[in-house]
């Protein structure tokens, strides 16, 4: 990365939050109260391992909680963010917003 | 990080988002529901009276809402993903409960059909505001401004035509989103 001021948007980007699996986890979680590990696997297009792994990371970071429950005998895994993940996810997507408008007012000077 | 990731990224997260929105944003069931049920009060409330309808209501929109949490929880189930319900569950008894005791206490009178209508429409501007969805808030502001226009206009068979406004509304609305949950499978 070349140089990086302390008002450039790029110091504001979290790493944990900054791949596109695991924004895609908690962009689904800002519109849903719960989703469950097959929507999430299905609308993100990976697959249950890489989710997984993606899941453990949000978990370890505490952005967001797992509620796995047995629903008509068979065992689902629910997820839910956390209120540090939906604050983390607003300021990741306002670093990428301010980061891309930054770059375009550049483009067209 | 090079711009057009960021970019990307910020695609592929709102793509994600819009995803979601779309499946929560059905309503067809509740939609058609109620508003059958409304259309169906305004004969009972043609050939008997105010307790007739009382009836109807206090029997009809428990039931019916029931019947809503059963059908969103199987969307839960089929979908995989859900908006938190207490909201919507608080709200919906606030609008039986009040449209309810305006209903019996009106006694006939403007407050027996305006009142109802009122809480109605307040009720589903609030279900507007927790779906996001801009066709429920015009459905709402139009019980709203139609409730204060039979309280002041007083016409004949006001009740009825509260009734009509609300059910034709809630009906096409219901069918406009039934069309689109189809689309999206479901």
């Amino acid at each position: 990365m070349a140089e990086v001021s302390s008002s450039h948007p790029a110091v504001e980007l979290d790493e944990t939050v900054h791949q596109r699996v695991r924004l895609g986890v908690l962009a689904v979680l800002m519109e849903a109260d719960r989703a469950n590990f097959t929507y999430l696997r299905e609308t993100l297009g990976v697959t249950d391992g890489n989710l997984s792994a993606h899941l453990n990371v949000l978990v370890n970071a505490g952005l967001v909680q797992l509620d796995k429950r047995f629903v008509e005998g068979r065992p689902r895994t629910w997820v839910r963010a956390t209120p540090k993940g939906r604050s983390t996810f607003r300021a990741e997507v306002d670093a990428l917003d301010r980061l891309v408008t930054r770059y375009r007012a550049k483009v067209q000077a | 990080m090079q711009t057009s990731d960021a970019d990307r990224l910020l695609g592929v997260t709102h793509a994600a988002g819009r995803r979601t929105r779309s499946i929560l944003a059905a309503s067809s069931f509740p939609m058609i529901l109620f508003g059958v049920l409304a259309l169906a009060s305004a004969p009972v409330a043609e050939a008997w009276s105010w307790p007739a309808i009382a009836v109807l209501w206090l029997v009809g929109a428990p039931l019916a809402s029931v019947a809503t949490g059963l059908w969103y929880r199987s969307r839960e189930l089929e979908h995989g993903v859900a908006l938190n319900a207490s909201p919507f569950i608080a709200t919906t008894v606030c609008i039986v409960v009040g449209a309810t005791a305006l209903g019996i206490a009106g006694r006939g009178g403007p407050l027996s059909y305006a009142g109802p209508l009122l809480i109605i429409g307040l009720g589903y501007m609030v279900f507007a505001r927790l779906e996001r969805s801009a066709p429920v808030a015009a459905l709402a502001a139009g019980v709203l401004v139609s409730a204060i226009a039979l309280a002041l206009l007083r016409p004949p068979h006001a009740y009825t035509l509260g009734v009509l406004i609300f059910g034709c509304g809630s009906v096409l609305l219901g069918i406009v989103s039934l069309v689109r949950e189809r689309r999206l499978g479901g």
